[in-house]
């Protein structure tokens, strides 16, 4: 309560100090011509003065009365050069018209606007959705979370998975932000691809470091990714068939200029292939197969000129099966999991300088086991289930004191309730659904951040109180956050950070399944809310004609981290037999990124090396060890060349080539003799497991390349992608197990050289 | 034909990404033998202490004892052993442990940082139980099982079922069928194949497992099929209602867990390492109290 006053002190003098006769402000949004959607991070230029315009796309620039020249540049778009006298506070909304092909390659962490040095922010990438389709294609698809583990500083889980592992956290430690809205589930079956389904989103913002105090909740990154928001000015329409799925895109104007809609389906097709091929064929036996689909909606209302209303909902599924018919019996065996996603979001502009956003939302994770017996006589269903409900609000005001000094605040507030275990059992004879343990959590979350610019250095003040509550204790932590640009000269800027962050959550591994069926919990028990600090800076140069070179080095030090070292089940089942194993940790690395831009060749070099340790609390010594995901060393090289480029026709190719580090994993190294009467009252063999790994899986290295053929046909266009994944057919492990027929350690790789085609043909 | 072609390309799918696995050269070349203590302590029983080294992986023959460990046995702080014992078999003690004691362990070991361990003894289970007539001659068997005692304290159940030959030599292990919402799931299974459509199938070595504090209805009942077993040659049937210590609940769980698990059967995308628990500081295995109520159900 005391920090929030003192926050609204704090604001209330900042307004006060602002007010100048002298000065007035030029505001508006900044959105795209054809399609009406705002653009943030538009760079907005009078003279030595800058700013971005905020996720919601809109601006707000406090500058001397009289004749001002404003420009307006956006990557991939005309830049809008505007001359206007003014002499009061004036509002301009600016509609930017996509230019020719955009030639930057697909990352912006950095903007070529050297005077803007709000724009250097530490450890923050932006990705464009549609530059996505540059980039390889990941068994026919393009795939943001694929592409994020392309970055330096952040890796791939497993192999195959989507989850990202940033600065040797692990996945749960990844805030994921859809509009806005928490997704607790990234993957499809197997990771082949990620939930979100690139014709729906618009891009995303990634941060590793020097995160803004705007999000909390988790201890290592943020990604924060947002859906089209629908076509204001005309009907567009496209279809995409890829080697797994096929989708479906329709977007247009409720009201042209005023209210437009955004629906996106996509499903997976392998198993109705496979499944059809097999009832065609036989009408008994085993069918086994996997299926997955997605579907995002959003609503945009433009209810005047001060106010935008969005709504959007997200909602996807998993499920493998394997389904058994014989003499008119069925028994089915089916494993889902799904995510359901839902925000209002109401931007508004308050003043000429002040904006806010405010949402409300809704999150929900489920995955289940279900049988399924169908005879003559008798049915039943029987099923294990999870569930995880999110519901939240976040409000942000963005205030523009004057172009030196911008200040960011708001409150965020969520309530979870966690139901890990849920046994229904419907049969002639009975209808029972029980639980185990439920958990609840309530979160409670202010914040500002102060932007201040003296020169050529920028500082970036930031606190964030969080306070948590699972009914059980209460925790109160205030997370401090610093970030600082300096750019003694134009080729150079040096940038330097400190970041807390407390994660009240985590994500626990069902043993049984093995599968991303994932529980997701509060801290319990002995286990508090895990916390981390980290440190980092770097140096950015631009070397010459659109080609820079960053360097990054960070330390992070993370407390009450959960270390699951035995089945989870009874973790949630309330057994108090299992004692949580504590781990405190920390990571360090350096980071480079090398980007070019050629004529017809452009790319990035990036490199990493990190190391990720943890130590279990319990021991005095705090003796470290490799974490799950520490891998020394990855390299990703990006690269794509216009073979063609009209404006009837583009051409491209493009290749990665990605090396990581073995990840650490545990080999019996040992028999130990076992028995428990009476349940095993004869010796058993057992394998002895070391507690932390004892070895590595291999180096890992894949290869990809992919050929793209664009044609404007009409008011839309086709596109053809080719594209071949671990070309080289390098056997990569997903994962290493000792057969019982003969002892021997056997690897199972998921993904030989596997090609790949896709058609898309917008209208 | 074409069906046996599907079946066939989806298993060379998986099949065809399985190889052999080098693991670095020296990964296993510090793995030293590693001591292993196991006791279980049970008031029924006198007191059995096993101390062995491990076997590397490649060695397949019997385990070696270890032979000249000195080993001192606390029982609620009072020593009750303290012996160099140079024997290659198990030390058995002329002792029957207590419920409700405390008992710790140490064993010293040439060369070796000493073992240490400490368990109790949970009270004993009251129950009764009760066997209907066969409903179907020759098939099942249903036991009531009814809980009569205070069974709120701090330990976990498992009701294990043992067939006897008329050598009171256990024969087989029966699955058990239950229509218990709440037992653990590591063994529990809904069978398209149940005759009785009851919801359960419990699998290998015929047990249930409840956690702490789950059990406080009055009875259940559960139904042991003489399906695949040899009836004629059961003389008894006992249910063993055990009243487990943290570690002996958490030992025998971890155990099961691993040694249940055939990936032959459920896939390699499904393995995952599983850790035996121990409470050995210094080493391996077990140290671990139970209390055994067993009740004899079906007799010939």
């Amino acid at each position: 309560m005391k920090t929030t006053g003192l926050i609204f002190c704090f604001v209330l003098f900042s307004i006060m100090a602002s007010s100048q006769d002298t000065i007035v402000s030029v505001y508006g949004y900044v959105s795209d011509a054809e399609t009406g959607e705002v653009l943030s991070g538009t760079q907005i230029v009078s003279g030595n003065t800058g700013i971005l315009s905020n996720d919601y796309g809109f601006y707000s620039l406090q500058l001397k009365k009289g004749n001002i020249k404003l420009e307006f540049h956006y990557l991939g778009y005309q830049t809008i050069i505007r001359e206007i006298s003014v002499s009061a506070d004036t509002r301009l909304d600016v509609k930017m018209t996509s230019g020719v092909e955009i030639e930057e390659v697909s990352i912006s962490g950095e903007k070529k606007q050297q005077n803007l040095l709000e724009e250097y922010k530490l450890g923050e990438y932006r990705i464009h959705a549609k530059k996505l389709e540059r980039l390889p294609f990941f068994v026919g698809e393009a795939d943001i979370m694929k592409s994020l583990q392309l970055l330096p500083g952040i890796s791939v889980a497993d192999e195959g998975s989507s989850n990202v592992i940033i600065r040797g956290g692990s996945s749960d430690q990844n805030l994921l932000l859809l509009d806005e809205v928490p997704v607790y589930n990234q993957n499809h079956a197997f990771g082949l691809v990620s939930v979100f389904n690139n014709d729906a989103i618009k891009g995303a913002n990634i941060y590793k470091g020097g995160i803004s105090s705007k999000y909390g909740g988790r201890l290592s990154g943020v990604s924060s990714i947002w859906m089209k928001e629908g076509n204001l000015i005309k009907h567009r329409q496209s279809l995409t068939l890829s080697t797994v799925a096929g989708s479906v895109l329709l977007e247009g104007p409720l009201k042209k200029g005023k209210s437009s809609y955004m629906i996106s389906g996509r499903r997976s097709f392998l198993d109705l292939l496979y499944s059809g091929m097999m009832l065609l064929t036989n009408t008994q036996g085993t069918i086994p197969g996997f299926s997955f689909y997605d579907v995002n909606a959003k609503l945009n209302f433009v209810l005047n000129e001060k106010n935008h209303l969005f709504w959007s909902l997200y909602t996807g599924r998993d499920k493998f099966f394997m389904k058994n018919k014989s003499n008119g019996e069925k028994y089915n065996l089916s494993f889902g999991w799904g995510n359901v996603t839902s925000s209002l979001r109401l931007n508004s502009i308050l003043s000429e300088k002040l904006f806010s956003n405010l949402t409300l939302y809704y999150s929900f994770l489920d995955n289940n086991q279900k049988n399924t017996i169908q005879t003559l006589d008798y049915n039943s269903v029987n099923t294990l289930s999870s569930k995880t409900n999110e519901f939240g609000a976040r409000i942000t005001f963005d205030y523009n004191i004057n172009p030196n000094h911008k200040l960011q605040f708001g409150l965020n507030t969520s309530y979870q309730h966690f139901n890990p275990v849920v046994m229904k059992w419907d049969d002639p004879s009975q209808n029972q659904t029980t639980s185990g343990n439920k958990f609840r959590l309530f979160s409670f979350s202010p914040y500002f951040e102060d932007r201040i610019i003296l020169g050529s250095f920028t500082i970036i003040p930031g606190l964030r109180a969080s306070y948590f509550n699972n009914n059980e204790s209460a925790h109160f932590r205030l997370e401090p956050r610093l970030n600082m640009t300096l750019q003694p000269d134009s080729a150079n800027t040096f940038m330097a950070g400190f970041t807390v962050m407390n994660q009240p959550v985590f994500q626990l591994y069902n043993s049984v399944y093995g599968w991303p069926i994932d529980f997701w919990l509060p801290y319990w028990a002995n286990l508090k809310p895990s916390r981390s600090w980290q440190v980092s800076a770097g140096w950015k140069r631009k070397l010459f004609a659109g080609s820079t070179i960053t360097l990054e080095g960070f330390y992070k030090k993370m407390n009450d981290l959960l270390y699951v070292d035995q089945p989870v089940e009874n973790l949630v089942n309330g057994d108090n037999n299992y004692q949580l194993t504590i781990t405190s940790g920390h990571s360090y690395g350096i980071e480079m990124l090398y980007q070019f831009d050629y004529s017809k060749l452009n790319g990035w070099l990036s490199y990493t090396y990190s190391r990720s340790l943890r130590s279990f609390e319990s021991d005095p010594n705090h003796e470290s060890f490799p974490f799950r995901y520490d891998r020394p060393h990855y390299l990703n090289l990006v690269l794509n060349y216009n073979l063609k480029k009209s404006k009837e026709i583009s051409r491209y190719f493009s290749g990665n080539l990605n090396f990581r580090s073995g990840i650490p994993y545990f080999l019996s190294t040992q028999f130990i003799p076992g028995n428990a009467p009476p349940l095993l009252n004869n010796s058993q063999n057992l394998e002895y497991f070391p507690l932390t790994a004892n070895t590595r899986i291999k180096n890992y290295f894949r290869l990809d390349i992919s050929y793209s053929a664009k044609k404007k046909i009409g008011n839309g266009s086709r596109t053809w992608n080719f594209s071949i994944l671990n070309l080289t057919n390098t056997k990569n492990p997903y994962m290493i197990y000792r057969d019982n027929n003969d002892g021997k350690l056997k690897q199972l790789v998921l993904f030989p050289i596997m090609p790949a085609i896709s058609y898309k043909r917008s209208f | 034909m074409i069906r046996l072609f599907f079946i066939i390309s989806f298993i060379l799918l998986f099949t065809s990404c399985i190889s052999d696995f080098e693991p670095d050269k020296d990964f296993n070349a510090g793995s030293e033998r590693i001591p292993v203590l196991n006791s279980f302590l049970n008031p029924d029983s006198l007191i059995r202490i096993d101390l062995y080294w491990s076997n590397p992986i490649e060695d397949t023959t019997e385990y070696n004892r270890i032979t000249n460990a000195r080993i001192t046995l606390f029982e609620n702080e009072k020593q009750i052993c303290d012996t160099l014992w140079q024997k290659d078999s198990s030390l058995v003690l002329k002792h029957y442990p207590t419920e409700g004691f405390t008992y710790k362990i140490r064993a010293e070991i040439p060369g070796k940082e000493p073992l240490s361990a400490q368990t109790s003894i949970p009270e004993k289970i009251l129950a009764e139980l009760s066997v209907k007539p066969d409903q179907v001659p020759h098939l099942n068997l249903d036991h009531n099982l009814e809980f009569t005692g205070d069974n709120t304290g701090d330990f976990s159940i498992w009701i294990v079922v043992l067939a006897y030959d008329t050598n009171n030599k256990v024969i087989q292990a029966p699955f058990i069928y239950s229509d218990v919402l709440f037992a653990d799931n590591i063994n529990k299974y809904a069978d398209p194949d149940n005759p009785y459509m009851i919801k359960y199938k419990y699998e290998f070595e015929s047990f249930i497992r409840f956690t702490k504090g789950v059990l406080n209805t009055g009875s259940h009942i559960y139904y042991i099929p003489f399906i695949g077993m040899n009836k004629p040659a059961v003389d008894h049937i006992s249910s063993c209602i055990i009243s487990a210590s943290p570690e002996y609940d958490l030992y025998s769980r971890s155990a099961y867990t691993q040694i249940s698990y055939d990936v032959e059967v459920k896939t390699p995308l499904l393995y995952q390492p599983v850790h035996i628990f121990t409470n050995i500081k210094n080493g391996q295995g077990v140290f671990a109290g139970y209390n055994n109520n067993e009740l004899i159900g079906f007799e010939k």
